[in-house]
């Protein structure tokens, strides 16, 4: 089965994505990581998302994958040995030297190609298996044809990103964020400049950008796993628990759907809904289909309106009613959709809502507040309550 | 450069806002800095408001083993090209003082005055701490 790989900031968002439906997870560590304003693990960390994983036979990959200067070289061996020990399935690298520090201190760990490196070609993929590369993350900007050819011609593992925000330029080879703001993208602080709102040679009233909509191949997952690929990942490991929940909640539907011959027009409908809604933003499909347009791009320049669709974590079930934890304001009278990490769903009106004391009140307001709700549905724990649309 | 995108970000653009585009180089201005930016049939690239210009720094080149240093005559005038190569040629080939380097800087920057030492005296910043 082609594995849906998810992103995780954090423990909990990693704990998250495993019980709604991913088969693996990439974070980052403290160091050597290109999202270096994430939370990101520690060792500890680490070593207890791997033992999390492996109960649940599922797998974690550390991303190394900065651009190393010699300044950053000091730790590199000692990290990798203690990522060894804490049992790590994989690190996706971009610097070869990595590789290199692996072979000379026995460091046994697989290792993945990071799109950092921007492999296009299938003499690159073979290059990078010859040098004990097991599996490729493939540049962006490759066409659903050529990933296919490239696995046809290597037989290399190649892992496909599925979902989620897209660098403009050649991942790897922008400077701009160092350029425009001193924060170097090539060792985790890149400022998203192409997300920056221009004036193009300033004879126009309409903004220029150079923005991408977001990636989403969800039309496509059957021609993924028909063309033999091994693994699809999602964007985002800055991204709200939310957000990877129903991200990969959608996923997992689509994957399971097409093993079960059941993928259907009607199921993608309603899958490309709650994908819009919980990111905000247009996706296309960018470089699958060929050369991206214009259509492809943001000019116009848009706010980012955060999404308040999340509103409570259940964190349990007692004496009739679902115990939540409160993340956005809802009130009595709000219809809701109660979603569950097996993928079930329920539509509740809430006629009611008690406090922690069972003080009935009429919204939830405060961040974190413990709300009951009383129902004859026992959610399981870590479902989530969001806006019903 | 600081950018190559496989995009055709200029002429995507002038058909989203259904004009036709006549220049052969685009600008992308914010706060009335003017970034190149230059599309042709396998992408756009994008490049600094400034030129580089390293001359002060070509003793510390030298000492620290530099065998080559490239000059690239993108975005300068055939003339200027010249003249400046030979403020270079000439802080190779001779043994010259920092002192003098720093003037031979200066007289460049006269030349081109949105001249820069960009990342030469521009250190990049980001979260990765060693323990």
């Amino acid at each position: 089965m082609i594995e849906l790989l998810s992103p995780a900031g954090d423990l909990e968002r990693l704990k998250i994505a495993f019980l709604y439906g991913a088969d693996a997870c990439y974070i980052g560590g403290k160091d050597f990581s290109l999202r270096a304003n994430a939370k990101n693990f520690s060792i500890e960390d680490i070593k207890e998302a791997c033992d999390f994983a492996h109960k649940l036979n599922k797998k974690v990959y550390v991303t190394v994958n900065i651009v190393f200067h010699n300044e950053d070289l000091k730790g590199l061996v000692t990290y990798l040995k203690k990522l060894e020990e804490s049992g790590v399935d994989a690190i996706i690298v971009s610097d070869p030297l990595v590789i290199d520090v692996l072979n000379e201190n026995n460091i046994n760990l697989e290792v993945h190609l990071s799109t950092q490196n921007s492999t296009t070609n299938s003499e690159s993929v073979k290059y990078w298996m010859s040098k004990g590369v097991k599996r490729v993350v493939l540049a962006r900007e490759v066409t659903g044809n050529e990933i296919k050819e490239i696995i046809d011609d290597t037989g290399c593992d190649v892992e496909v990103f599925l979902h989620g925000a897209m660098c403009t330029c050649v991942s790897g080879r922008c400077v701009l964020s160092n350029y425009f703001t001193n924060r170097d993208s090539n060792r985790g602080g890149c400022a998203q400049v192409c997300r920056f709102v221009f004036d193009l040679d300033k004879k126009r009233d309409i903004d220029y950008s150079i923005a991408t909509k977001d990636l989403n191949l969800s039309e496509f997952i059957p021609n993924l796993i028909d063309m033999g690929v091994k693994s699809v990942k999602i964007e985002g490991r800055m991204r709200s628990l939310y957000y990877i929940a129903t991200v990969i909640s959608c996923y997992r539907k689509l994957i399971n759907a097409y093993y079960n011959n059941s993928f259907s027009k009607d199921l993608l409908e309603k899958v490309s809904k709650e994908l819009y809604r919980v990111a905000n933003r247009e996706s296309t499909s960018q470089y699958f289909k060929g050369e991206v347009s214009s259509n492809d791009q943001y000019y116009i320049g848009r706010e980012e309106v955060s999404n308040q669709d999340f509103l409570g974590l259940v964190t349990g079930y007692s004496d009739g009613y679902v115990i939540l934890e409160e993340r956005n304001y809802f009130k009595k009278g709000d219809k809701v959709v109660i979603f569950s990490p097996e993928g079930e769903e329920y539509e509740l009106c809430l006629d009611h809502i008690y406090d922690e004391d069972l003080n009935e009140i009429e919204a939830a307001n405060h961040p974190k507040q413990i709300i009951k709700i009383k129902t004859d549905i026992n959610f399981p724990k870590n479902s989530m309550m969001r806006v019903k649309f | 450069m600081m950018a190559f995108s496989k995009r055709k970000l200029v002429s995507n653009y002038f058909e989203y806002i259904n004009e036709k585009n006549i220049n052969s180089i685009n600008y992308m201005i914010e706060n009335d800095d003017k970034y190149p930016i230059i599309e042709n049939d396998i992408g756009s690239k994008i490049y600094t408001k400034d030129i580089l210009n390293g001359i002060k720094y070509i003793n510390a080149l030298k000492e620290s083993g530099v065998k080559y240093i490239i000059l690239d005559n993108y975005m300068i005038s055939d003339a200027l090209f010249k003249e400046i190569s030979k403020y270079y040629e000439r802080a190779v080939k001779e043994d010259l003082s920092d002192n003098d380097l720093l003037i031979f800087e200066k007289e460049i920057n006269e030349l081109i005055p949105n001249s820069s030492t960009l990342f030469f005296d521009k250190k990049t910043v980001f979260k990765v701490k060693m323990k």
